[in-house]
C-alpha cells in the first residue's frame, strides 16, 4: 500500500485526471470516472433477493436485463436514509466473476460532471486499514471542496465477488 | 449445516475430472486445457480455505508440465495416475479433510516422477502403437536411422512444440479477418476429411471419396500459403501429394494411408485451434509446432517405406508380420488377411460399420436447403432483442389504462400483435438450435479408435442425428456422451470370443439415439453387452455404507447408484475409462443443463442410458406463486400437484419438523417465507396453498400464499449475482417486475440439516453433493 501511495505521490496523480460524475451520500461528496458509467436512472421498484449481503438491495429490470442494486450507504456503513425524488441509481460496468457486468449503485443524489485535472488530485489518505484504502483512487479538489474519487472496480466488483464467497 | 449453495471448487474439480478422461497420449492440447483448469482452480475465491487442495493442485501442475516437456513419459499410465490424483483431490475436498498426506496423493506423484524417460519406455504411446499394429507394420526398434534407401523411419511419438521462438514472422496476424475465416473454414474441412476418411476405410476402392479428401487438403494448403502459415501449408502439401498419388493409382489405398491422413488431420486441427487461441488471447499464445516428424512420416508412406515403432501391442509372431510390407507396387486391395489377429481389423465388411453409418449420415446433408453463415454474436443479439420485445409487448398489453379501453378494434389489433411477437420469438429461438449430427459424428471416430484399442468389435448405429438441440448445450453434452460411450465399449461390450461363447454375434452394437419427446430432448445410449452387474453394485454400495444388507432395493435403484460420487465397480482401472472418476461427473454435467440421466440394465442383455434435456436453456415453463409481496417461479417439471391442505393432515415432529400428509405420503413442509425472509399473508399451512415438488426422488410440500398462473418465462441470470442458495435465476414478469426462479436442489436440500423425515432410508441421507 505504501509503495502504491508513494508511486501516486511521485507521479502527482498522473493520468487520473479526467471527467468525473459527482454524487452525494449524506454530507460526503464522491466522484466516479464517467467512462465507467452506463446510465443514471431514477429510483424504481427493487425485487429483493434472499441470502445476499445487506448492502445488496436486490435486482431490477433494466430494459429486459436483470441487474443487481448495491446500497452504497450500507456498503460504507452509513446510516440509512429514506428514498426521495432525488435518489438515483447509477449503473456502472465493472469486472465480475466472468467478464464485465452491470451493477446499479443507489445514491442520495447526483450532482454534475466535472473535469478534474491531474494536479488537483491528491493521493488517497492512508487510514492504516488496508482494505478500505483500496476503494479510493484519490481525493479531487474542486472549487475548494474535496470529492472522494472512488475506484468502482474495487468498491463494486470485488465487493460482489468476495461477499458471494462468504455465502458458500 | 448443509451448505446449500453450489460450489465453484467442486465444479472446477468436476471439470478437471472430465478433462482427464479426454486426454490421450500425444494429445498435448487436451493436457494444456487440463493445466489451465488446474490454474483456474488456484484462483477461485475461497480456495484459501483449502491449503491442502492448493498444494495438491500445484504439485499436480508441476508434474503435468514435466510430462509436456517430455521429462516424464507421455504415457497412458501416467495419465491414469493423474486421473487418480484428481479423484483424490475431489475426495479431500468432499471430506473436508485437509490431510493430504493421508490421501496417498504424494505416493502417486512419486511413482510418476520415478519413471525416467528412457528410450524403451517411450514405446507405450498406446494410441500410435495400436494403429500401427493393425496396419500390419513391423516393429524393429524405435530410432533406427537409415541413410540407404531410407526404408525405415521413426514415426512421430506425439506432438512436439519447438521451444525456440518462431523464426517465421507472424505475418499471418496482419489480416485478422482473413485468419478468422481460415480458422473456421479449415476446422470444417478437417471434420469433413475425418468423416470421409472413415468412409474410405470401409470402401477403399471408391475414388470419389479420395477426391473428397484431396480437395480440402488442396484448399487448406492454398489458403495457408496465402496467409504465410508455413507449417500448416507444408504439412497439407505433403499430404496432398500422397493423396494425389493414391487417386492416380500410383500408391495403394491402404490402412497406412488411412492412419497417416487421420493423424495429420488431428495434428492440423491442433495447429488451427492454436491459431484460434492466438486470435482470442494474443500472439504470445502462438505455438510453433514441429511438423518435421509428421512430414517425414507422410513422405515415408508415399515412398512405400515401412514405418516402424517399438510397440508392446504388436503380437509376438513378428516374423509372419514382416511379409506385410506396404509396397508401392501393390495396387490391389489392402492385404487385410495378413493383418495380425491381435488387433481387430477395421476393414471388416461383414457388418454395418461406423463408416457405413457415417456415409448414411453424410448423405442427407446434400438435400438440406441453403444455409448462410451468421456471426454468433449477431444471432444472440437478435434473440435477446426479440426476448425484450416480447416482454415490452406484454407490459404494454397489461397496462391498466390500455386495458380499460374496451375498443374492439384495439383488442383485435393487440391479439394480432401478440401472435406476431410469439411467432417471432419461436423463430428466433429455433435459430439457436442446431442438429445434434455434428456431436454424433464425432462419436464415430471415437468408437472406431476405442474398439481398436480394446480389441472389441463394435457397430455404432445412430438414429435421429437431425434432432435439434440448443447450440449452447452442444458443447456441454459432448463430454458426458463421450464418457458413456467409453463405458459401453470398455465395460459393456464383451470381446468377440466371449460374445461368441454366450451365443451373441461377435460384434457388439451400440445404439446412439436422439429424439424429442414431451417437451424434452432425449438421448439414448444402448449397448447389447453384458449389462450392469447389479450384484457387484449392491456389494460396493453396502461396502460404502450407502445401503444396508437388509435393504430391499429394486434393480433400478441399485443400478442408478452408479451415479453417486466416487462409485466405480471397475476391477482394474483401464486406460480407456474408469480413471478413478465415476458416472457422478456425467450426472453433474447433465444436471448443469437442467437434465436428468438414468441407467436401465438387463444383466447379460445390455445396458441403456437415457439422458433427458430441456429443449432450450433459455426458457423455462413455470408456475408463478406469491409469497407476501414477492413473486417466485417454480419450474413445472418439478411440480407434482398443488392443494389447499386440510388442517387434520398437518403434523409436527419432535416439535421442530413439520409434515403434511398428502395421499398417504408424509411430506416435510418448507415455509418459503421463512427461507427467503419475506412477510407472508398466511402463516398457517391450512390457510395457505401447498405445492408438492419432487427433486431427485425426494418430495417436499412448499407453502406459498397464492398461485398466480402458469407461464413460459425467459431465464435471466441475476447480473453479477450468482450461486444464491435456492435461487436459480430471475425473469421479467408481465408487469415489468423481476420474479425469482426457484432452484429446487437448494430448496429441497435446505431441510436436510434439520432432521426432516425422509421417505426412504439411508440412500437419501447420503450427502449427495458434498458441496
Amino acid at each position: 500500500m505504501e509503495a502504491v501511495a508513494k508511486e501516486i505521490q511521485s507521479s502527482g496523480g498522473q493520468g487520473l485526471g479526467g471527467k468525473y460524475l459527482t454524487f452525494s451520500l449524506g454530507s460526503e461528496e464522491y466522484g466516479i470516472v464517467i467512462t465507467k458509467i452506463r446510465e443514471i436512472i431514477g429510483i424504481m421498484e427493487i425485487t429483493a433477493v434472499p441470502h445476499t449481503p445487506d448492502f445488496i438491495k436486490g435486482v431490477i429490470n433494466l430494459r429486459g436485463r436483470v441487474i443487481p442494486i448495491l446500497e452504497l450507504r450500507m456498503r460504507f456503513g452509513m446510516e440509512l436514509k429514506e428514498y426521495d425524488e432525488r435518489t438515483c441509481i447509477i449503473v456502472v460496468d465493472v469486472p465480475g466473476p466472468s467478464g464485465m457486468v452491470q451493477v446499479g449503485m443507489l445514491v442520495d443524489s447526483v450532482s454534475e460532471v466535472v473535469n478534474i485535472a491531474d494536479q488537483d488530485i491528491e493521493p488517497p489518505p492512508d487510514f492504516g486499514t488496508v482494505t478500505e484504502g483500496h476503494n479510493i483512487i484519490g481525493m479531487g479538489k474542486i472549487k475548494g471542496k474535496l470529492k472522494i474519487l472512488l475506484d468502482v472496480d474495487q468498491v463494486i466488483g470485488r465487493t460482489l465477488a468476495s461477499s458471494l464467497t462468504a455465502l458458500k | 449445516m448443509t451448505d446449500i449453495g453450489g460450489s465453484a471448487i467442486a465444479a472446477q474439480l468436476d471439470d478437471m475430472a472430465l478433462k482427464i478422461m479426454m486426454v490421450e497420449p500425444g494429445d498435448l492440447s487436451m493436457v494444456g486445457e487440463l493445466v489451465v483448469l488446474i490454474e483456474e482452480l488456484q484462483e477461485l475465491p475461497g480456495i484459501e480455505g483449502y491449503p491442502g487442495l492448493q498444494r495438491m493442485g500445484q504439485d499436480l501442475c508441476a508434474v503435468i508440465c514435466k510430462i509436456v516437456m517430455t521429462e516424464l513419459p507421455d504415457s497412458a499410465e501416467n495419465y491414469e495416475r493423474v486421473g487418480q490424483c484428481i479423484g483424490l483431490m475431489q475426495e479431500v475436498y468432499r471430506k473436508g479433510v485437509d490431510d493430504v498426506a493421508e490421501s496417498g496423493f504424494d505416493a502417486v506423484l512419486k511413482k510418476m516422477e520415478q519413471e525416467s524417460d528412457n528410450d524403451e519406455g517411450i514405446a507405450d504411446t498406446v494410441q500410435m502403437n495400436a494403429s500401427f499394429a493393425e496396419a500390419g507394420l513391423v516393429s524393429i526398434s524405435q530410432k533406427v536411422e537409415n541413410q540407404a534407401q531410407a526404408t525405415v523411419v521413426a514415426a512421430p511419438q506425439g506432438i512436439r512444440i519447438l521451444e525456440s521462438p518462431p523464426t517465421e514472422s507472424m505475418e499471418f496476424l496482419q489480416d485478422l479477418e482473413l485468419l478468422t475465416g481460415f480458422v473456421g473454414e479449415t476446422l470444417e474441412h478437417l471434420e469433413s476429411i475425418e468423416v470421409n476418411v472413415l468412409d474410405l476405410e470401409e470402401n477403399p476402392g471408391d475414388l470419389e471419396i479420395v477426391n473428397k479428401i484431396f480437395r480440402p487438403f488442396h484448399t487448406i494448403k492454398g489458403v495457408a500459403g496465402f496467409l504465410n502459415l508455413k507449417s500448416i501449408q507444408k504439412l497439407a502439401h505433403s499430404t496432398e501429394n500422397l493423396l494425389d498419388d493414391v487417386r492416380n493409382g500410383v500408391h495403394a489405398m491402404d490402412s497406412g494411408v488411412i492412419e497417416v491422413v487421420l493423424k495429420v488431420g488431428d495434428f492440423l486441427k491442433t495447429m488451427v485451434e492454436n491459431l484460434n487461441v492466438v486470435l482470442h488471447e494474443g500472439p504470445e499464445q502462438y505455438k510453433n509446432y514441429d511438423i518435421s516428424d509428421f512430414v517425414a512420416w507422410v513422405e515415408a508412406i508415399q515412398r512405400g517405406s515401412v514405418v516402424c515403432r517399438a510397440t508392446e501391442v504388436a503380437p509376438p509372431q513378428s516374423p509372419a508380420v514382416s511379409a506385410t510390407e506396404v509396397s508401392a507396387s501393390a495396387v490391389s486391395p489392402p492385404p487385410k488377411a495378413k493383418i495380425p489377429p491381435m488387433a481387430t481389423s477395421p476393414i471388416d465388411n461383414t457388418g454395418s460399420s461406423p463408416a457405413a453409418v457415417a456415409k448414411a449420415a453424410v448423405l442427407p446433408k446434400a438435400s438440406v436447403g441453403d444455409s448462410i453463415k451468421v456471426d454468433v454474436e449477431k444471432l444472440d443479439g437478435l434473440v435477446n432483442a426479440v426476448g425484450e420485445l416480447v416482454i415490452m409487448q406484454a407490459m404494454v398489453r397489461s397496462n391498466a389504462t390500455i386495458a380499460a379501453l374496451s375498443d374492439p378494434k384495439l383488442i383485435k389489433d393487440f391479439s394480432q400483435l401478440s401472435r406476431i411477437t410469439s411467432e417471432l420469438q419461436k423463430t428466433a429461438m429455433s435459430m439457436r438450435m442446431v442438429p445434434i449430427r455434428q456431436t454424433f459424428q464425432k462419436m464415430i471416430r471415437l468408437v472406431r479408435d476405442l474398439s481398436k484399442k480394446t480389441g472389441k468389435e463394435v457397430n455404432l448405429v445412430m438414429e435421429g442425428e437431425e434432432t435439434e438441440i440448443d447450440r449452447n448445450m452442444v458443447d456441454s453434452i459432448y463430454d458426458p456422451l463421450v464418457h458413456m460411450m467409453r463405458n459401453s465399449v470398455d465395460h459393456g461390450v464383451q470381446i468377440p470370443d466371449e460374445r461368441e461363447k454366450i451365443g451373441k454375434p461377435r460384434s457388439g452394437t451400440v445404439n446412439l439415439r436422439a429424439y424429442q419427446k414431451g417437451g424434452y430432448m432425449v438421448i439414448e445410449i444402448e449397448d447389447d453387452g453384458q449389462g450392469l452387474n447389479t450384484e457387484k453394485i449392491r456389494r460396493k454400495a453396502i461396502e460404502r455404507g450407502l445401503i444396508q444388507e437388509t435393504d430391499n432395493n429394486s434393480a433400478y435403484e441399485l443400478n442408478n447408484l452408479i451415479f453417486l460420487p466416487g462409485f466405480s465397480t471397475a476391477d482394474k482401472i483401464t486406460d480407456v475409462s474408469g480413471r478413478g472418476v465415476g458416472m457422478d461427473v456425467v450426472k453433474k454435467a447433465v444436471e448443469k443443463l437442467r437434465g436428468k440421466v438414468e441407467a436401465i440394465s438387463s444383466p447379460g442383455k445390455g445396458s441403456l442410458f437415457v439422458i433427458r434435456l430441456p429443449l432450450t436453456l433459455a426458457i423455462i415453463d413455470g408456475i408463478i406463486v406469491r409469497v407476501g409481496t414477492e413473486r417466485y417461479i417454480i419450474p413445472t417439471t418439478a411440480i407434482q400437484e398443488s392443494l389447499k391442505p386440510p388442517r387434520e393432515n398437518y403434523n409436527t415432529v419432535q416439535g421442530k419438523g413439520e409434515t403434511l400428509m398428502v395421499r398417504q405420503a408424509v411430506l416435510p413442509i418448507i415455509r418459503l417465507y421463512q427461507l427467503f425472509n419475506v412477510k407472508p399473508t398466511y402463516t398457517n399451512p391450512w390457510d395457505a396453498i401447498v405445492v408438492v415438488v419432487e427433486y431427485e426422488g425426494r418430495q417436499r410440500a412448499i407453502m406459498v400464499d397464492e398461485l398466480l398462473g402458469k407461464q413460459e418465462v425467459v431465464i435471466k441470470n441475476l447480473g453479477g449475482l450468482s450461486d444464491i442458495p435456492g435461487v436459480a435465476g430471475g425473469t421479467i414478469l408481465g408487469d415489468g417486475r423481476v420474479g425469482l426462479i426457484l432452484d429446487l436442489a437448494g430448496i429441497v436440500q435446505s431441510l436436510s440439516g434439520h432432521g426432516a423425515i425422509e421417505a426412504h432410508g439411508s440412500v437419501d441421507d447420503v450427502d449427495l453433493t458434498g458441496d
